[in-house]
């Protein structure tokens, strides 16, 4: 009961945040200079022929006033309708269906690199503290924090495929396509999350009832993984939510280093070309994505927590 | 227990996928490599990189139809050679009947990929169907289209001098009018040496010979058009993913250089690079000594140097040699650091405080230096290091949008690039846009009475040698008046991997490309 | 715990404040370090690779890298700063006035900054920029806009986590009023810890601006700025990769340490957390 209401009260939220983040962006773009008919026709280098300007905008809606445009993107909104591109001639709703699953599968890759990278050389690096392991892991990560990851990449690419030819420059589409994006963004992020693994299980090592552990004689492995490592798991969680909520937002510098066709890309350009819909629909996806993100967060916070999902449950009663 | 499930699930996933990582990259790279050799070798087909990917394939949108002509999909009635030359395509013959209207000979024997055959009444339906459905379609001026026998015969609005050349503008693409129209967008019946077999939007074209082509059926059995960024098409072309890529990035050249295999086929292009000089009265650069000045004062080859990494050519009138309009007798201004010193004293500036700035009236002369932040700001900067040796001082300001300051004419200088000089074959409208006094292209303001009457002249040349006397006057005219400082033509580039493709041609207007004279080598 | 590790924690701030310090230093008199004007440009020496006349090489224009990027360590570290500064402090009394103020105060205040981290960050930045127009100033500002929620935040919790305290309540009771309270009892609480943050925020700014330079956001030519140096070597990434190498180096050892310096800070200043 009490998770229903939960979610319905985050589904009303969902609601009025999307209502909030279409106004102002429907805002932001209409106070930019120059607009989407400018932008294709200036990208073809054959003149701002105002005529051709007019009829284009006309085909689009631009032509009206900032209501009655925000109305009828409203209204379609409600008929599964999401507008049309400027930039491809296509609703944005094909438009953004088909660069999202390459955002999801890099954001799949790279989540699970990081998973597979920093777990357990978090873990060693807490068990060994203060060992060799324990600095060359810190030292790495602590080199993989400071680094400006779409560097990285750019030199990923200079090594792999300028030099040894071994990967494609950049696109999508493919697996060879996606080693490169998911090394760029899944070693920035396991960098950081080694640190707050090792920093988490510190912290838990040094709780009294660790100690009580140690001194009464348990097993240090069966310590670590039965107490420590899932004590520990409680605060990832919730970071672990966000980094991948953010991935699916798309990483806007690491797909245009790679020229990846994903989301993030796509809102890059879309705001470049002024392609209103798109960052539209761009904007109104990362706020879905937000809300889901943290009622996921708060879920995971009760299945994993007995001592709040206990409370949860008395406080239904 | 519940906690230990998850974590022996973590574990096991980590060390899984660690492993399962390892594993999969050296399967799918054998895997891979085996597939496309063989398939290569059975199938002729090679992967080609076009100019810009424009998305859509449908004639009667905007510009898709330069896709068509790219990938040899489409034909015209009328086209553009490699010497800027019209030459016949559909139509075998044309003539101008009077001042209005033209008669345009439909070639027999022509079949649509699907086979339907080309007649003079599907000529005329799909070019009203282009007019009628494309934003541009006013451009061609058509007042009315009737067939006459084998014969379609145009009229014009008013009497139109470049009427033949604009019909080779890709967007009067004949389509099969009498098969379903609705998914043009994507696989268009056009009657070129290819045709399309499949579109995936934004990722690639691929196409396959026509087998009912009315000339030569082209060699190459298959072709994939990819969509692949400038920058990374001469990286994509050494790692072998592609066989030919149109117009690379100039600074990437570096690495063929040198390279047996790829070719890099080039040819001076249409586009030219020019800096607005704003020509209005109350504007410092409304005196045409001082925009001569800053003319003089341009070593262009060093601009080409840095803009085009040795694929550019300097340029000192409005239109690029290849285009054909007797460019080389038009006298502009060429490097002369003197000259530029007495145009400036012709102005009134002096550097009289010593500052090493010029100055009139006691104010130091300062200019702005505007460009889109998009764009590379290399030749800004050169400009300004040459500009600062006459004493003239100047300050970049790099905008994320610069059409609201052309506009306004709200600039002294304007950085503004990869102008098409030649719209379908033809220069009179990339004139009148830009210089004509009410152009709405006509950033910097420029008027001239003489700039005016030799439009005029355009108008009325219908004839070809009248038409280049008419271009050379117009070019003259500007380069004297300096409303514009013309730079440098990027050269049209093409790399071809001498290995696969044979006898490629490069056209100076980029939306040409696929022909079915392309042959298979080894 | 014990002496000889909070000496050793001292030692390594103290080395930590030195290297940030010499960087600034480097940083404000590069006029007097580079061998060549940074501006100067050579038309013969056009994408020259690094040799004795030029330690990292030329850019496109043939100008010195070495010299400009010790040039360009000026703009990039003030913006890094000036930005860092301004969210910090509207960041810190926002969130403590939120959290100290409670009820509607609160609310507006949350829901705002709620607002601001539910849209993209980088859409925001952008769109400002682009309304704004592009230019240093322009891009602190946009960046200022959108970076106080998280410190806000952060400020708040603590605030809320000591409010109830007795010495503040003490405090109250004795008649000292809300300002008096927030400046003399609370900020000295909560800043300390916060210190962290900072330092290690200004290494992430830098990033930051090197990513915005990158999208075409950012400094104007030809003022040399690390950023917009790695943003003019992608495209000569073939033929003068030295271009974007030495610019990412530099800015990678400038927030190794400003991270350092927030390291060795949260070392001395919160001991207990560190230990571990």
């Amino acid at each position: 009961m009490e998770q229903i209401k939960e979610i319905s009260t985050r589904m009303a939220s969902l609601v009025v945040i999307l209502f909030g983040l279409s106004i102002l962006t429907f805002s932001l773009t209409y106070i930019l200079p120059s607009d989407p008919v400018e932008q294709l026709v200036e990208s073809m280098g054959a003149g701002h022929d105002e005529e051709v300007m007019s009829r284009m905008r006309e085909k689009y809606g631009l032509d009206k006033p900032f209501v009655e445009q925000y109305m009828v993107w409203l209204n379609g909104i409600f008929h599964g309708d999401f507008g049309l591109s400027v930039q491809y001639g296509q609703p944005v709703a094909k438009v953004l269906a088909r660069k999202l699953p390459n955002t999801v599968i890099l954001a799949v890759t790279s989540f699970i690199f990081m998973i597979a990278v920093s777990f357990p050389l978090g873990i060693i690096s807490a068990v060994y503290k203060n060992k060799i392991a324990d600095y060359i892991i810190r030292f790495m990560s602590f080199i993989g924090v400071s680094i400006p990851g779409f560097w990285v990449g750019m030199m990923l690419i200079y090594l792999f495929s300028v030099k040894l030819h071994l990967l494609p420059v950049g696109g999508s589409g493919s697996f060879e396509k996606l080693i490169m994006p998911t090394l760029t963004l899944g070693l920035g992020m396991s960098a950081y999350y080694i640190r707050r693994i090792r920093a988490v299980m510190l912290e838990q090592m040094g709780e009294n009832y660790i100690i009580g552990c140690l001194s009464r004689g348990v097993k240090k492995s069966a310590i670590i993984f039965k107490h420590i490592l899932p004590n520990s798991l409680l605060s990832i969680v919730t970071m672990l939510g966000m980094s991948f909520g953010g991935l699916l937002g798309g990483t806007m510098i690491v797909e245009t280093v790679f020229s990846y066709n994903g989301i993030g890309k796509t809102a890059v350009d879309a705001i470049s070309k002024r392609d209103y819909q798109v960052i539209q629909g761009y904007v109104l996806w990362m706020g879905f994505i937000y809300v889901m993100v943290n009622l996921f967060v708060d879920l995971s916070y009760q299945w994993f927590d007995p001592r709040i999902r206990r409370k949860g449950r008395k406080g239904g009663n | 227990m519940k906690k230990t499930l998850v974590l022996l699930m973590i574990a096991a996933m980590t060390f899984a996928s660690l492993a399962g990582c390892g594993k999969e990259v050296s399967k799918s790279d054998k895997s891979s490599d085996k597939v496309s050799v063989s398939k290569e070798a059975q199938d002729s087909h090679v992967n080609i990189a076009l100019f810009t990917y424009i998305e859509g394939m449908d004639p009667a949108t905007d510009w898709c139809g330069w896709n068509l002509t790219r990938c040899g999909v489409g034909e015209t009635l009328v086209t553009v050679n490699e010497n800027m030359e019209i030459e016949p395509l559909l139509a075998d013959s044309y003539e101008q009947v009077d001042d209005t209207t033209y008669s345009f000979h439909i070639r027999k024997g022509v079949k649509f990929s699907n086979g339907t055959e080309l007649t003079p009444e599907i000529v005329k339906a799909s070019i009203e169907r282009s007019i009628e459905n494309n934003s541009r379609g006013q451009d061609l001026k058509i007042d009315s289209i009737k067939v006459d026998g084998e014969n379609v015969i145009f009229t014009t609005k008013e009497p139109f001098s470049a009427f033949v050349y604009n019909m080779t503008e890709p967007m009067t693409v004949i389509v099969d009018t009498t098969a379903d129209t609705s998914n043009y967008d994507t696989k268009p019946i056009c009657t070129g040496p290819y045709y399309v077999k499949e579109y995936v939007s934004e990722e690639k074209i691929e196409l396959e010979a026509n087998e009912n082509y009315w000339d030569k059926v082209a060699e190459i059995k298959s072709i994939t058009a990819l969509n692949i960024d400038s920058d990374t098409k001469t990286d994509a072309i050494l790692a072998g993913d592609i066989d030919l890529a149109q117009g690379p990035a100039a600074t990437t050249l570096s690495n063929v250089e040198g390279n047996d295999d790829v070719d890099i086929v080039k040819v001076t292009g249409t586009r030219e690079n020019d800096f607005w000089l704003n020509c209005k009265e109350d504007s410092p650069l409304g005196d045409v000594n001082l925009r001569l000045a800053l003319s003089y004062a341009i070593d262009r080859d060093v601009v080409a140097k840095v803009a085009g990494n040795g694929y550019s050519s300097p340029l000192t009138t409005a239109f690029p040699e290849t285009v054909g309009y007797d460019s080389d007798k038009v006298k502009g201004q060429n490097y002369d650091v003197d000259k530029a010193k007495e145009c400036l004293e012709n102005a009134g500036y002096k550097d009289s405080d010593s500052d090493g700035y010029v100055d009139k009236n006691g104010e130091n002369l300062e200019l702005k230096i505007s460009l889109s932040s998009s764009s590379n700001s290399a030749v800004s900067e050169t400009l300004q290091d040459m500009w600062e040796k006459i004493g003239v001082k100047t300050e970049i300001e790099m905008l994320e949008d610069t059409s609201t300051i052309r506009k306004n004419g709200d600039f002294d200088i304007l950085a503004d690039s990869g102008w098409q000089t030649v719209n379908a074959g033809d220069g009179q409208k990339y004139l009148a846009n830009r210089w004509k006094t009410d152009s709405t292209d006509n950033y910097g303001k420029y008027t001239s009475e003489k700039f005016e009457a030799v439009l005029e002249k355009l108008d009325k040349a219908f004839d070809k040698d009248e038409r280049i006397a008419a271009f050379v006057e117009a070019q003259q005219v500007l380069a004297d008046e300096s409303p514009c400082i013309w730079l440098y033509a990027n050269d049209n580039i093409t790399l071809v991997n001498s290995k696969k493709i044979g006898n490629v041609t490069v056209f100076p207007i980029d939306y040409y490309l696929v022909t079915n004279e392309w042959t298979l080598e080894n | 715990m014990d002496k000889i590790k909070r000496n050793r924690d001292y030692i390594a701030l103290f080395m930590a404040v030195f290297a940030a310090i010499v960087f600034i230093l480097i940083a404000t008199f590069s006029y007097k370090f580079a061998p060549n004007n940074p501006l100067a440009t050579d038309y013969d020496n056009l994408l020259k690779a690094p040799c004795s006349q030029y330690f990292f090489g030329t850019d496109q224009l043939g100008r010195d890298i070495f010299s400009r990027i010790l040039y360009g360590g000026r703009t990039s570290l003030l913006i890094a700063f000036l930005v860092t500064a301004i969210i910090s402090v509207t960041g810190i009394v926002i969130g403590a006035v939120s959290g100290f103020c409670g009820g509607v105060v609160d609310g507006i205040l949350m829901r705002i900054s709620d607002m601001l981290m539910a849209f993209p960050g980088s859409i925001f930045t952008i769109a400002l920029v682009s309304f704004m127009g592009t230019g240093l100033v322009n891009l602190i500002i946009a960046m200022s806009l959108t970076g106080w929620t998280y410190y806000a935040r952060l400020s708040r919790s603590m605030v809320l986590s000591i409010k109830n305290n007795n010495y503040i309540e003490q405090a109250r009771l004795g008649g000292a009023n809300p300002i008096k309270v927030l400046n003399c009892y609370i900020l000295p609480v909560i800043i300390p810890p916060l210190l962290v943050y900072i330092s290690q925020d200004i290494g992430s700014k830098l990033l930051t601006i090197a990513g915005l330079s990158l999208l075409g956001l950012g400094s104007q030519p030809p003022t040399p700025e690390w950023g917009y140096m790695l943003s003019e070597g992608k495209e000569y990434m073939n033929s003068a990769p030295w271009m974007l190498l030495f610019p990412g180096i530099i800015i990678l050892i400038n927030v190794i340490v400003f991270n350092l310096l927030g390291d060795a800070l949260q070392n001395v200043l919160n001991p207990k957390k560190s230990a571990i």
